[in-house]
């Protein structure tokens, strides 16, 4: 049998669900009404506020020059780094110091150590996904002090990058309803000013660095996607996460340490409340097995994780200042 | 006369502002395919009517978090459809049909009717076994005819994925309906 022959058999098995019964007017027409209704009610004046969010310049000139204003949870891990000061002495100094610096620079996997510190010290979700959020800001920042002193980005900035993005949509997608679309608007908001800002050092980097900023374009051009998702359809937003989730556990892709969701990290992985698929009703998943509240993924279809009901190991606690290693 | 007809992005230019006369055009263009595609999907025409009402409904709370789509509205439209009846049928499993005594044409054939529509609910059972995606994938080619392209655009996936999908999808359909007279 042909191609056209197999197209075509396949087509005229599907051909008695072309005879539907005709739509209700009335009902059509109700709809209608209520679509229009419901508009008209969601209609409200453009605030100043979105109006400036709409503003390209303010979107992506004023977060390389305003740091303060992006980093709103720097204040806290400025408090953490302090309290390590106070606690070791020297050893704080040079973590305080290192803050501020470079991928080229020597002081880099300090810096890097502590933002993983910070995050295994963090308990609330919330304030996590901030922390995570301030992090990834610090990255595409870093990938622009680079390109302005041409220099090349190391690859690790990107790939952290890419792993901070992973990981605000996982936490995101722990939460209730609530919280996930007011941290969603937050994520939205920092991806696009990250978006915006990849896409003017895109115009302007080196031939070798093409690549790299690339795939962060794409990714932050996905994250955005993924937020709207969520915004629409929670539910939906929540299932992709956790195929994004158990897809990469079983990869062994590039893992962040303390993620697993266990008392060293972050992610909504083995001990955050996960929501049931349907109900939008936050569920306390039995130990860690989290595969079976989700009933549309089955193991003969997802080769990737193990098949007893137990989640291959996600990400493990990494040593220094980079992300750890699938086992 | 102008018979200047508005593209999507003109549509959704004026639909950001909320404006009712563009947010009309867009409910009668897309919502009777919206409702076959629900209807042949769920077999139910209340379940059907929701299932348009909430599309639209999450289009304009897209739409108001200033996330709406920019272009191929279509595509935008179907997703959300999908996604809800892949929820609606988590939540709740499907209920048995009840029987009517009336029957809607003097002419038709009860018994051919009956085996018509065994056919439909097993096939329809079948593809409700799919992942979501082949789901999508199968519905959108075979209950609606659309392109690949157009297909990939509404999954925000690559043409070459949607080929693979409906792929594995047609391969999982067969073995499910046990290389039967269906497919």
């Amino acid at each position: 049998m042909n191609k056209a022959e197999m197209d075509s058999k396949q087509k005229n098995a599907f051909n008695d669900f072309q005879n539907i019964p005709p739509r209700n007017p009335q009902a059509a027409a109700r709809g209608r009404a209520n679509f229009l209704k419901q508009a008209a009610v969601l209609r409200q004046p453009v605030s100043r506020e979105a109006n400036r969010r709409q503003n390209w310049v303010s979107s992506t000139i004023f977060p390389l020059f305003q740091r303060k204003e992006r980093f709103p949870m720097l204040n806290s891990l400025i408090a953490v780094v302090l309290a390590v000061v106070v606690l070791f002495g020297g050893s704080g100094a040079t973590v305080a110091a290192a803050q501020g610096s470079l991928p080229d620079q020597a002081l880099y996997p300090v810096k890097t150590w502590s933002e993983d510190a910070v995050l295994s010290l963090t308990g609330p979700t919330q304030t996590r996904l901030q922390y995570v959020l301030d992090f990834s800001d610090r990255r595409v920042l870093e990938m622009t002090r680079l390109l302005a002193d041409g220099k090349s980005i190391p690859a690790g900035v990107e790939t952290r990058l890419q792993n901070e993005l992973d990981l605000v949509l996982e936490l995101a997608a722990g939460m209730n309803d609530t919280q996930a679309l007011q941290q969603l608007q937050m994520i939205i908001q920092r991806a696009d000013a990250q978006y915006q800002t990849m896409t003017i050092l895109m115009s302007g980097a080196p031939q070798s660095d093409g690549p790299l900023l690339l795939r962060a374009h794409t990714r932050l051009q996905e994250q955005l996607q993924m937020g709207a998702m969520g915004e629409s359809d929670m539910s939906g937003f929540r299932l992709q996460v956790r195929q994004r989730f158990q897809y990469r556990g079983g990869t062994g892709g590039t893992p962040m340490p303390g993620l697993g969701g266990n008392s060293n990290g972050y992610g909504p992985g083995m001990n955050q409340p996960t929501i049931t698929p349907g109900t939008n009703q936050p569920v306390q998943m039995p130990g860690v097995n989290q595969m079976t509240a989700t009933p549309v993924l089955k193991c003969t279809s997802t080769p990737m994780m193990n098949c007893t009901g137990t989640p291959m190991p996600y990400r493990t606690p990494g040593s220094g200042g980079g992300y750890g290693h699938m086992p | 006369m102008d018979n200047h007809v508005p593209s999507d992005t003109d549509l959704l230019d004026l639909a950001r502002q909320f404006d009712q006369q563009a947010l009309a055009q867009i409910y009668d263009t897309y919502s009777p395919g919206l409702y076959r595609y629900s209807m042949r999907r769920l077999s139910d025409q209340d379940v059907a009517e929701d299932c348009v009402a909430e599309t639209f409904s999450r289009f304009l709370q897209a739409l108001k978090a200033r996330r709406g789509p920019e272009s191929f509205l279509q595509a935008f439209l179907y997703r959300i459809a999908h996604n809800w009846i892949v929820d609606h049928y988590r939540r709740a499993p499907q209920q048995p049909q009840e029987l009517t005594e009336e029957h809607p044409d003097e002419n038709s054939d009860p018994v051919k009717d009956a085996g018509h529509h065994m056919q439909q609910e097993r096939l329809r059972k079948a593809i409700r076994e799919l992942t979501p995606d082949q789901q999508q994938v199968i519905s959108l080619k075979y209950l609606e005819g659309w392109e690949n392209e157009d297909i990939a655009r509404s999954l925000m996936k690559p043409v070459g994925a949607v080929k693979s999908l409906q792929h594995r999808a047609l391969a999982s359909l067969e073995k499910m309906l046990d290389r039967e007279e269906i497919l």
